[in-house]
């Protein structure tokens, strides 16, 4: 890998073309997933089967055959699933760059640092107490309810956790990951308080939440989560030049002429809002956010105009093989999601952790 | 001119300024000198509006800089600050590079690398242009963090003058290099640019700087050309330690020596403290 780091960021310097060739790959990856993904589960589907649902849905006259029960699982079971999978993968993958950014440390993750535990603490707090509201929540209320709570406790965590590192412009490693740590178990007890007042069926959903899958991907939770994600991806783009000069330093950038607290102020509610949007319906995925920028900073460099777009692809694809992993692995039961990126990102961290004892971060 | 006008900065409960005013002019190198803790960096926050004075004012061009919009400031003034880390690893043209970003839009890209490198070649470092800001030494980071702070200021602004402000900017250089890193400040200012340095060499300020501010316990002890300020009364009483000034029999520029520390330097330094006075009020 380092070998090929090397050669790409050699020609990433002397020209565009390098850049553009390494975001096409990435692209090139994410699409390969997403057809995988189509394809792949109980029912089999061919890429021309695909093909001809897709066309057909679009009024084109199918020229492949297909089955009716092949139509059904792409259009109601496959194709939301995919999309979710790629969107939440992008905004995890870019809310771990933006906040390793935002605090100059790479070992920054939406999970890490309890930012998912607080957004699972509220959806938790949710489930379990909305049946004892006085006015029944039903319909699109009921919808909308879960993202937007979890959406609060996403910006609730971010911010204290900011709020926490972050001493006369300087933050502190150690202080992040410890309030992290302080963030998770308290998020966590919470969560296991409501876990012990629960319904069978509430419990349920909690365990849910905090194992993370993309089973519950249907039309209507996408409808509610979409836009949620796409709008935390859309915040992102015009920060660029911004998260590149945070990294010299928050004085720094100020000289350089960025309004740092309405950057930070962004940043925490795209990670808030991604987040959230995210953890209400796949409930905790870790180490998508702290792996991907990683990776690609390994191979491209730190410059944020190439680590964005190319986290986005590279989260999109990696979530997506793991789902279609943990959902084809032991077919036909289902392996949480959270335990693959666990198994993937745990050593890939501990790898980071002895290889930047000595050398600088990446 | 930046200037700070009577400025004073708390801060816990210290104070960290008591009235210190100083004016940097377009054209002209400014040394701070003082003991460690006199305020010196503070000032420095002053003037690159970090810090917001408790009392007195700071403009930038007859403008308060309160009222002037940090992208603005940024066009006309860089600041080199102390201790700039930078724990990811872009390389060299790209640290010079992002010195550029308060210019995005104005220029193009072509011409702000153009930029980038040859404020590199200015900082001697333009050698290193493509290796990795993490696997440099911290006398070649430091010059390429100048490098970033002289891209940002390389043309003359729309409107205004341009400033640089460097704290320590010969920390981690050896004795070629910080001649050299002054020499660029130098160059800097015959270009137009108002130069404000804090240093702890004295002879590398009374050699490179017009005026000399010194800077003691928040307040500005004396302030004038390098000769002025440099008087051996002056320096006693201010460092506590022995010190003597002889003229460079070349140049006749002050050089200072500091003398080891006896019983009579101590004496002769509270005799100093009246003279340290009446410069004072000169």
């Amino acid at each position: 890998m380092r070998r090929i780091a090397r050669r790409i960021q050699r020609r990433t310097r002397h020209g565009v073309s390098a850049r553009r060739f390494f975001l096409l790959a990435c692209g090139v990856a994410a699409a390969s997933a997403a057809a995988a993904s189509f394809a792949n589960g109980a029912v089999p589907i061919a890429p021309s089967q695909i093909a001809a649902i897709l066309g057909a849905q679009l009024g084109i006259p199918p020229a492949w055959s297909f089955e009716p029960r092949q139509e059904a699982v792409l259009l109601a079971i496959r194709l939301p699933r995919v999309l979710l999978g790629a969107l939440t993968g992008a905004v995890l993958a870019v809310a771990g760059a933006a906040v390793q950014g935002l605090l100059r440390n790479p070992l920054a993750d939406p999970a890490l640092l309890g930012i998912s535990a607080g957004a699972a603490l509220a959806a938790a707090a949710t489930i379990v107490c909305a049946p004892a509201l006085p006015v029944a929540i039903a319909g699109w209320a009921a919808w909308t309810l879960l993202p937007v709570t979890a959406f609060t406790g996403a910006v609730a965590a971010t911010a204290i956790v900011h709020r926490l590192a972050n001493r006369n412009g300087h933050t502190s490693v150690a202080t992040v990951l410890l309030a992290g740590i302080a963030i998770n178990a308290i998020a966590g007890a919470g969560t296991g308080l409501l876990a012990h007042l629960a319904t069978d069926a509430q419990l349920r959903d909690i365990t849910f939440w905090t194992l993370g899958s993309l089973a519950g991907a249907t039309w209507p939770s996408l409808a509610v989560a979409a836009p949620m994600l796409a709008a935390a991806l859309l915040l992102a783009r015009p920060l660029v030049p911004a998260l590149d000069l945070l990294l010299l330093g928050e004085s720094e950038a100020r000289h350089l002429g960025v309004d740092v607290e309405a950057v930070k102020r962004r940043i925490v509610l795209l990670v808030g809002l991604g987040v959230g949007a995210a953890v209400s319906i796949t409930g905790i995925i870790g180490f998508v956010g702290l792996v991907v920028p990683h990776v690609v900073r390994l191979i491209a460099g730190p410059a944020h105009r190439t680590v964005l777009p190319a986290s986005a692809l590279l989260g999109a694809a990696l979530l997506l093989a793991a789902d279609l992993a943990s959902r084809t692995a032991v077919a036909p039961a289902e392996l949480p999601i959270g335990v693959l990126t666990g198994l993937i990102g745990g050593p890939f961290f501990l790898w980071l952790l002895t290889r930047n004892r000595a050398a600088a971060w990446v | 001119m930046l200037e700070a006008r009577d400025v004073v900065v708390h801060a816990g409960g210290a104070e960290l300024l008591r009235g210190v005013s100083v004016a940097v002019r377009p054209g002209e190198v400014v040394a701070v000198i003082g003991p460690n803790g006199a305020g010196k960096s503070t000032l420095l926050r002053v003037l690159s509006g970090d810090v917001a004075p408790r009392a007195g004012t700071v403009s930038m061009d007859g403008v308060a800089l309160a009222r002037l919009p940090i992208l603005e400031q940024a066009r006309r003034r860089a600041v080199l600050a102390q201790g700039a880390e930078l724990t990811f690893g872009f390389t060299a043209l790209q640290v010079a590079l992002l010195g550029r970003s308060p210019h995005l839009g104005t220029t193009t890209a072509r011409r702000d690398r153009g930029i980038a490198r040859a404020a590199l070649r200015r900082a001697r470092v333009h050698h290193l242009a493509s290796r990795s800001y993490l696997t440099l030494s911290g006398g070649e980071r430091q010059r390429v963090m100048l490098a970033r702070a002289l891209a940002q200021i390389w043309e003359a602004p729309a409107h205004g003058a341009r400033y640089l402000l460097l704290d320590e900017p010969t920390a981690a250089l050896d004795l070629a290099q910080q001649h050299g890193a002054l020499e660029v400040a130098r160059a800097m200012a015959e270009t137009g640019t108002g130069v404000l340095v804090i240093l702890h060499d004295l002879n590398l300020a009374a050699r490179h700087a017009r005026r000399v501010l010194l800077i003691a316990n928040g307040r500005a002890v004396a302030q004038g050309t390098p000769a002025e300020v440099l008087r051996e009364a002056v320096l006693e009483s201010v460092f506590g330690i022995g010190v003597r000034v002889v003229a460079d029999p070349v140049d006749g520029l002050p050089l200072v020596f500091a003398r080891a520390a006896g019983g009579d330097v101590r004496h002769g330094s509270r005799l100093a403290r009246s003279d340290a006075r009446n410069s004072l009020l000169e």
